[in-house]
């Protein structure tokens, strides 16, 4: 579905992403863990459209990756996405007439589900309530991908837990590719399928969420640190 | 709520299918109870829908739930099945217990006397 | 999608526009009964000629904050619009703020004059405004050369941003941007300012010119622009080619919003 291919983005003599390779497969929920400037924003980014690779490319269902690709690819990004003047209404009725595969029916169905008040201005919204937003627009759309970069920073426990309710909910396993870059795991681990541990711009493992926990009996983010010790240790 | 809930030695699938086994087990799900669809249980437990899938075909090859197409998931209304699930489990607990008792280096006779107190109401320590 | 563009932008710059609007109006009002508190109501007009003025880096000003806005994270680009979509609705917005400003000016000045001249002020006779003889021409000619510079500046700045965060991605050059970006608009200009001196460009030019009006005595020169209007007579190859320059920097501008300005 979406294919990296030696993809390497280089700023200046820093390389974001080193080299990397690897294939999304259709219908899989994929989480890219790391820590932070790891390259998992560029990553996203570049599959979204909005960065091209240096060298290497990047194809969604075989077609390159470029502005054109957010036709069947939903981007939750971790800014910019909001205009703070805006009602969420007004933000909602943008998307709308951005994307043609937006549903208003389920932007209906998500407000009450993420209980928001349509009339209330962006600027006047919690972090929490502004993170359920950006959900919001980018699950009422119908598309092959979803890529959400960051969905839980800055928001607490409680709006987490309601955020992969809603992803639970609106997501369309085994249609959608959907992948999660985060360095929060805990949450999203029990809806994810697949694991990547983004290092320094490369992938250094990849895994079954539920074959780490049957074969080695540990969770994701245990998973995570051992993965990291070892890095150490080298 | 929902990710706190697993224990990270094993997979969620089957701590889910614990969790169905348990209240099977207190009558909390009684015999041909209709289970929640797999998407309904995976937005309640807050999981990926295919993990309830493994859980439910799991459940199924241990005789617990029925799939009857185009209707869903059913306890068994199999009249043995309860008893049999209770005694697993049992036999998993004293498993455990006696498997952990004997790491502290108790004698098998010494958990004997000591469970027997505990249910006569004393204490459990016997120094 | 471009309606729910302009729609957008629109919403963007809406609070800056009644704000700017509201003060004229108030700045206007306090202005003019003060002049005419002082029984010199004449002393509104130097207002209008800044007012008219400024115009010219209204537009520009106002595109500026539309893409401001979008800064942050650049999201606007991942959507299905063009580089040049994009663009074309934040120019025609930021304009649109422009006509309502210079529409709300105009009748401004239309009511002042109106005001002097029942007044007894003998502003016509002493012919020291020449707005009010073919008032409406003058009126028109003005206005439009207001609008050409202030699109002339805006295409510019619109170009100019697209390169400033172009230059992003190398590491490089990010710290001299500001120069890099004034060198590309200095240089083309001198370059362009130099060339329309040459004698052959300017017996090219001549080669065609139109005439307009025949009473009209003063000359008009758009610096850098290379446009002049002389002798009521307009030279039509220096409009033209400027029309297409102005063309060219847009679809430049739209090119490397597509393919070269990362988030």
């Amino acid at each position: 579905m979406i294919e990296l291919h030696h993809v390497t983005k280089e700023y200046g003599k820093r390389k974001s992403l080193d080299n990397v390779t690897f294939t999304f497969e259709k219908g899989k929920v994929y989480g890219i863990l790391g820590p932070n400037g790891s390259g998992k924003s560029t990553m996203m980014k570049i599959m979204a459209g909005l960065v091209y690779p240096s060298k290497g490319d990047v194809t969604i269902a075989g077609k390159k990756a470029d502005r054109k690709t957010a036709s069947n690819l939903a981007f939750l990004a971790s800014e910019g996405m909001l205009y703070p003047g805006f009602k969420i209404e007004q933000m909602i009725h943008y998307y709308h007439s951005q994307y043609s595969d937006f549903s208003i029916e389920k932007a209906e169905e998500l407000l009450t589900f993420m209980e928001l008040d349509r009339h209330q201005k962006v600027s006047q919204l919690s972090k929490g309530q502004q993170g359920r937003l950006k959900l919001l627009l980018v699950l009422s759309r119908q598309t092959d991908v979803l890529l959400l970069d960051e969905p839980f920073i800055g928001l607490d426990p409680m709006v987490r837990d309601t955020i992969v309710q809603g992803l639970v909910s609106f997501i369309d396993f085994g249609e959608q590719t959907v992948i999660i870059a985060t360095h929060e795991i805990t949450e999203i681990e029990p809806i994810l399928e697949d694991a990547i541990i983004l290092e320094s711009g490369r992938i250094t493992a990849h895994c079954n969420v539920e074959q780490i926990r049957e074969e080695q009996g540990l969770s994701i983010l245990e998973w995570l640190k051992s993965n990291f010790k070892k890095g150490e240790l080298v | 709520m929902m990710s706190a809930q697993f224990k990270t030695s094993k997979p969620i699938y089957s701590q889910i299918a614990d969790k169905i086994v348990q209240q099977f087990v207190r009558g909390e799900l009684i015999p041909g109870e209709k289970l929640p669809s797999v998407r309904e249980m995976a937005i309640q437990a807050g999981v990926n829908p295919n993990t309830i899938q493994r859980t439910y075909g799991e459940l199924e090859r241990l005789g617990v739930v029925e799939t009857k197409r185009g209707q869903g998931t059913f306890m068994t209304e199999e009249i043995d099945m309860k008893r049999k699930l209770r005694s697993d489990i049992q036999r998993e607990i004293i498993a455990l217990f006696i498997e952990n008792m004997r790491s502290i280096g108790l004698e098998d006779r010494e958990i004997h006397e000591s469970v027997q107190s505990f249910l006569n109401g004393g204490e459990s320590g016997h120094d | 999608m471009f309606r729910g563009l302009l729609k957008k932008d629109f919403l963007l710059v809406k609070t800056y526009l009644w704000v700017w609007l509201a003060a004229i109006i108030l700045l206007y009002a306090a202005g003019s009964v003060f002049a005419s508190y002082k029984g010199e109501f004449y002393l509104v007009f130097p207002f209008f000629i800044l007012l008219y003025m400024g115009h010219m880096v209204l537009l520009p000003i106002a595109a500026c904050i539309l893409l401001k806005a979008e800064e942050k994270g650049q999201y606007w680009l991942h959507g299905t619009a063009g580089g040049k979509k994009l663009l074309s609705s934040k120019l025609i917005s930021a304009f649109l703020v422009m006509i309502a400003s210079l529409i709300l000016t105009n009748l401004l000045m239309a009511f002042s004059l109106f005001i002097s001249r029942s007044s007894g002020f003998s502003i016509i006779e002493q012919g020291k405004f020449p707005f009010i003889e073919g008032l409406l021409l003058k009126g028109l000619m003005l206005n439009g050369g207001i609008v050409i510079g202030a699109l002339y500046f805006t295409i510019w700045g619109l170009f100019l941003w697209a390169l400033y965060h172009s230059l992003n991605q190398y590491p490089m050059l990010k710290k001299i941007r500001w120069i890099i970006i004034a060198a590309a608009y200095f240089i083309t200009n001198t370059i362009i300012g130099r060339m329309t001196t040459w004698d052959v460009v300017q017996s090219f030019f001549n080669q065609w010119t139109i005439r307009f009006s025949p009473s009209a005595s003063n000359t008009i020169m758009f610096e850098g622009f290379g446009f002049t209007l002389s002798d009521g007579a307009i030279q039509v190859w220096p409009v033209l080619l400027s029309i297409i320059g102005l063309l060219l920097l847009f679809m430049a501008a739209g090119w490397l919003l597509d393919r070269k300005v990362e988030v």
